[in-house]
């Protein structure tokens, strides 16, 4: 007999203790070495707990105010235009539509004509409890834990389009086909175009917030849409809110969206 | 052996054909792959050096693009701190490309040896063969055209320009900067609250912090035409009244 029940069991526990220790020791290990790892955000970036954007209905004084705002984030991200061929199947990251599609449910019989047919501007609403992402099979859509934007991680992306499916503001589009020969502008050489079977949709220009600057649609809007931090009393979009009578899209979802729309008062009243 | 004559000769079918590829090639060697470096904008460097030693990019650029895509994508990590020190933006299309700009005699030269196909350029653009030009510029909305005029909002009884607004400006002056013929009008105005003699001090305040910004940008004081307006406190939401309103005109003085 080489070992007897005793010291079997002497053995086992001295090496189930040892293998514990090597754990937590390689764990500590491992997050000191990760810690110090070579990758850093741009110090030029601006950061928020939650970003959100109020557009402000009443400061678009004509319809080119609002295609401004449009093709500045069309340019920027290399959006292509819509097919000929199928229209329905166009790429949308901003656009427009009537009260009645973009708040239904809040549709008047006798709602004045002047916001029956007013062009609200749609995008991605960032929702706080995005249902796109709880959907996503492969995490490619996931919300950024640092400032709420929901980001689209096209490396990912299957194509499913089970996020298209659950986002209740259609703020998603597929590409159905290459979408290259259909970008009609000069490419921006900085940023990439996408490809064929993959979701795009607005990414609250996560990309130029990065490097310091305002989303493209905000830049240009003339100060319709105010962008900012929506955890600081101080930022403008919150200054916005706190000053107006805002309306979110479907909020009864319970989505929380990180959109907001002044639509009238005071200048109207 | 029976049937030996239909077995041997089918066994040399058999050694034929399996040996087809290599008896096919003989004697035509796939040439090397040698990827180029010779682009103008590597040509310009004083010391031909990329990110990390030639032979870590060689064995390991695969990795090092695939950490940086999670941690741009994913964390938000824009920079990249090489083992010199050097930080670099961590970018394919911004970074890599932008001195590689010959993506099919560097890219493509081992890639096809090896016969691997990585899907960046589906989406990431290749950029033109021969020199980069910086599209920083032809990127930004309309450079060419006179940019609108804009507002600078202020928080109540402030006249510091919030950081919001320095972008607008900046473009501005940087119009400015390029059109001597050009000036720029600028005039304040407050909300209606509060005392008016105040109010109006604070409007010129205002005025006079967007005037620093272009005094900064080096436009000559001849350029920058201070305009009272006739009513100081413009408009009913007070908000918007805090403001400062900047545009552009043709010609000198007004």
């Amino acid at each position: 007999m080489g070992v007897n029940r005793r010291e079997f069991l002497k053995f086992v526990s001295m090496s189930t203790l040892l293998g514990l220790g090597g754990t937590t020791v390689a764990a500590s290990v491992k997050k000191e070495l990760e810690a110090s790892g070579p990758y850093i955000p741009d110090p030029k970036g601006i950061n928020a707990k939650r970003w959100a954007m109020a557009v402000d209905m009443r400061k678009f004084k004509s319809d080119e105010d609002i295609q401004k705002c449009i093709d500045a984030c069309h340019q920027v991200h290399n959006v292509p235009e819509a097919d000929p061929a199928h229209p329905t199947q166009e790429i949308k990251w901003i656009w427009t539509e009537s009260y009645e599609r973009a708040f239904p449910g809040n549709e008047d019989e006798y709602l004045a004509a002047h916001y029956k047919h007013m062009p609200f501007l749609i995008l991605c609403n960032h929702c706080e409890n995005p249902p796109c992402v709880r959907v996503c099979p492969t995490k490619a859509t996931f919300k950024r834990h640092t400032d709420g934007i929901v980001m689209m991680d096209m490396h990912r992306c299957i194509g499913c389009r089970f996020c298209m499916a659950a986002c209740p503001y259609g703020a998603r589009s597929f590409n159905f086909r290459d979408p290259r020969p259909f970008i009609k502008r000069d490419l921006n050489q900085e940023f990439p175009t996408r490809t064929k079977g993959v979701v795009e949709k607005c990414t609250f220009c996560y990309e130029r917030l990065a490097k310091g600057l305002q989303p493209a649609c905000a830049e240009v809007s003339n100060g319709a849409i105010a962008f900012g931090d929506l955890d600081d009393p101080e930022s403008p979009v919150r200054k916005v809110i706190d000053n107006n009578f805002t309306i979110r899209r479907k909020p009864e979802l319970g989505t929380h969206p990180s959109v907001y729309y002044v639509i009238g008062g005071q200048e109207h009243a | 052996m029976y049937d030996s004559g239909k077995i041997i000769a089918g066994l040399i079918i058999f050694i034929v054909i399996a040996s087809l590829p290599f008896t096919m090639n003989l004697g035509k060697a796939s040439i090397k792959p040698e990827p180029s470096i010779n682009t103008f904008a590597i040509n310009q460097m004083a010391k031909k050096q990329c990110i990390e030693s030639k032979a870590y990019m060689k064995t390991t650029h695969m990795q090092m693009l695939n950490n940086w895509r999670d941690e741009v994508v994913r964390d938000g990590n824009r920079l990249y701190v090489a083992s010199d020190g050097k930080e670099y933006n961590m970018s394919l299309q911004n970074t890599c490309m932008h001195c590689h700009t010959n993506k099919d005699k560097f890219c493509d030269e081992c890639h096809n040896y090896v016969a691997v196909k990585p899907y960046c350029w589906d989406c990431h653009i290749v950029p033109k063969e021969g020199a980069f030009v910086p599209v920083a510029a032809k990127a930004a909305p309309a450079p060419a055209a006179v940019p609108g005029p804009i507002n600078v909002h202020f928080a109540v009884g402030k006249y510091d320009i919030p950081d919001e607004a320095q972008h607008g400006l900046t473009a501005l002056a940087a119009y400015l900067q390029k059109n001597e013929s050009a000036s720029v009008v600028i005039s304040g105005y407050t909300d209606k609250t509060g005392d008016p003699a105040k109010n109006e001090e604070l409007a010129k305040n205002r005025a006079k912090a967007v005037r620093e910004v272009f005094r900064a940008a080096g436009i000559s004081d001849e350029r920058i035409v201070m305009k009272k307006p006739e009513v100081i406190t413009g408009s009913a939401d007070n908000a918007e009244a805090r403001r400062v309103d900047v545009s552009i005109a043709e010609g000198k003085g007004v």
